[in-house]
């Protein structure tokens, strides 16, 4: 169930402060103004690929995994996003439809702009551009660093770096678990396995004491 | 720049952008074991760098030259002036790194879940369509088989191999590192191609 608010949201758009470093203050005002605060469940929909852009979403809390349809049945995760990242930048300064199908992991807030006023704030000020490019470079640098990975690695390393990525990603919680639910079927689909062959590499990297696992859960103890 | 020669660095810091004025780069990363893996193509009308100019970061991949290769150097301080005095420049540098996220994320998705045959077909069209084919038919871009190993993930071995089940199955003919595509539609279906 998708609940929308709208409250003063100064303080909250900690995601957004590189954009608002870059605007003189009546931008700043015109920002608080437009954006949004979204509330999403845990596998609500954000947005899907193929639609139209709408403004640009930007993690508050939570997560969201970023898939990729390539025909009917083929799905691929892509990425997966955590606080302050930032989505549909993309299609909005691209003129094309959205790239991905995204879907909360968690209950997950996010900050979002109209495409409107996102274009509004991209043209009265260029140098917004900046860090709303960076953002995007950022996403291309993770997934190059994981196609990468995936390409040329066996299969006991793509999953334990992966999940180290995940965890300088996601932090970890008081138990030491990555601070993420992932599902073996979604980590499998992201490191591009079979569940098969994901719970083969896992449960090596586990009789090693490299990391353990529980239901959704994972927790590196120890590799370099 | 002949071919071979290192444009710039993983690691370093970058000074400036590069626009290539002709020829063919490729972008790519050394992994723990020494091994390059090929993350993508630059070509003429390209610009390389500037995201980790942009960013202020180290360079997180390496460019080399594929072939002579002319490039036109811009430093830091003038892209930056540029950048803050011409909305538009700023602007096709944004389309340029939107149009960078497309391309990576359809090469994970359309290179995931296939097996290195169907990788390595559907990387043939990719390349057909990135360079196009010279005036003997072939692709038009100088690669060994290792870096076209690199490119698909996989041993330069495999690759020797599946190239010579293609050129008995009619899909492709091999003239030295040359490869000619020749059935195209039967590429398109071995590497169950939807989208490139």
């Amino acid at each position: 169930m998708i609940t929308r608010e709208e409250k003063n949201l100064n303080g909250l758009c900690e995601a957004m402060k590189d954009v608002l470093n870059y605007s003189p203050s009546d931008l700043k005002d015109y920002f608080h103004k437009s954006v949004e605060l979204r509330h999403y469940g845990p596998n609500d929909l954000l947005f899907d690929q193929g639609d139209d852009p709408c403004g640009i979403f930007s993690i508050y809390q939570g997560s969201v995994k970023l898939s990729r349809y390539s025909g009917k049945k083929n799905k691929q995760i892509v990425l997966l996003a955590s606080k302050n990242e930032m989505m549909g930048i993309s299609a909005i300064f691209n003129k094309h439809p959205l790239l991905y199908t995204a879907h909360a992991m968690e209950p997950t807030q996010v900050c979002y702009l109209p495409i409107d006023q996102a274009n509004h704030l991209a043209q009265t000020n260029p140098l917004v551009l900046v860090p709303l490019m960076n953002k995007v470079n950022e996403a291309i640098e993770e997934l190059e660093r994981h196609t990468a990975l995936v390409m040329s690695c066996d299969a006991n390393t793509v999953v334990i770096k992966t999940l180290q990525n995940l965890q300088q990603k996601f932090g970890s919680d008081s138990h030491g678990f990555i601070n993420i639910n992932l599902p073996a079927r979604d980590l499998a689909n992201y490191v591009c396995m079979s569940k098969t062959n994901l719970y083969r590499a896992l449960n090596y990297l586990k009789e090693k004491m490299i990391i353990t696992y529980e239901t959704n859960r994972y927790k590196i103890f120890h590799f370099e | 720049m002949k071919r071979g020669e290192i444009i710039f660095n993983e690691g370093n810091l970058p000074h400036g952008i590069y626009c290539i004025r002709k020829g063919k780069i490729k972008i790519f990363k050394t992994g723990n074991e020494g091994r390059d893996q090929i993350v993508k193509f630059a070509k003429t009308g390209d610009v390389i760098g500037y995201r980790a100019l942009l960013s202020g970061e180290k360079y997180s991949s390496s460019a080399a030259c594929l072939e002579e290769t002319q490039l036109c150097f811009i430093p830091k301080n003038s892209l930056l002036s540029l950048v803050a005095g011409h909305s538009c420049v700023a602007m096709n540098l944004m389309r340029f790194a939107c149009h960078e996220l497309g391309t990576s994320s359809r090469l994970i998705t359309n290179m995931a879940q296939k097996s290195t045959r169907e990788r390595l077909a559907e990387m043939l069209l990719v390349l057909k369509q990135n360079f196009g084919i010279d005036n003997d038919g072939a692709l038009d871009v100088k690669l060994t088989r290792e870096e076209l190993g690199s490119l698909v993930g996989t041993a330069t071995e495999s690759v020797i191999r599946l190239l010579s089940d293609f050129k008995e199955e009619g899909l492709v003919e091999l003239n030295g590192k040359k490869i000619i595509p020749k059935n195209i539609s039967s590429l398109i279906k071995v590497g169950k191609v939807i989208d490139i």
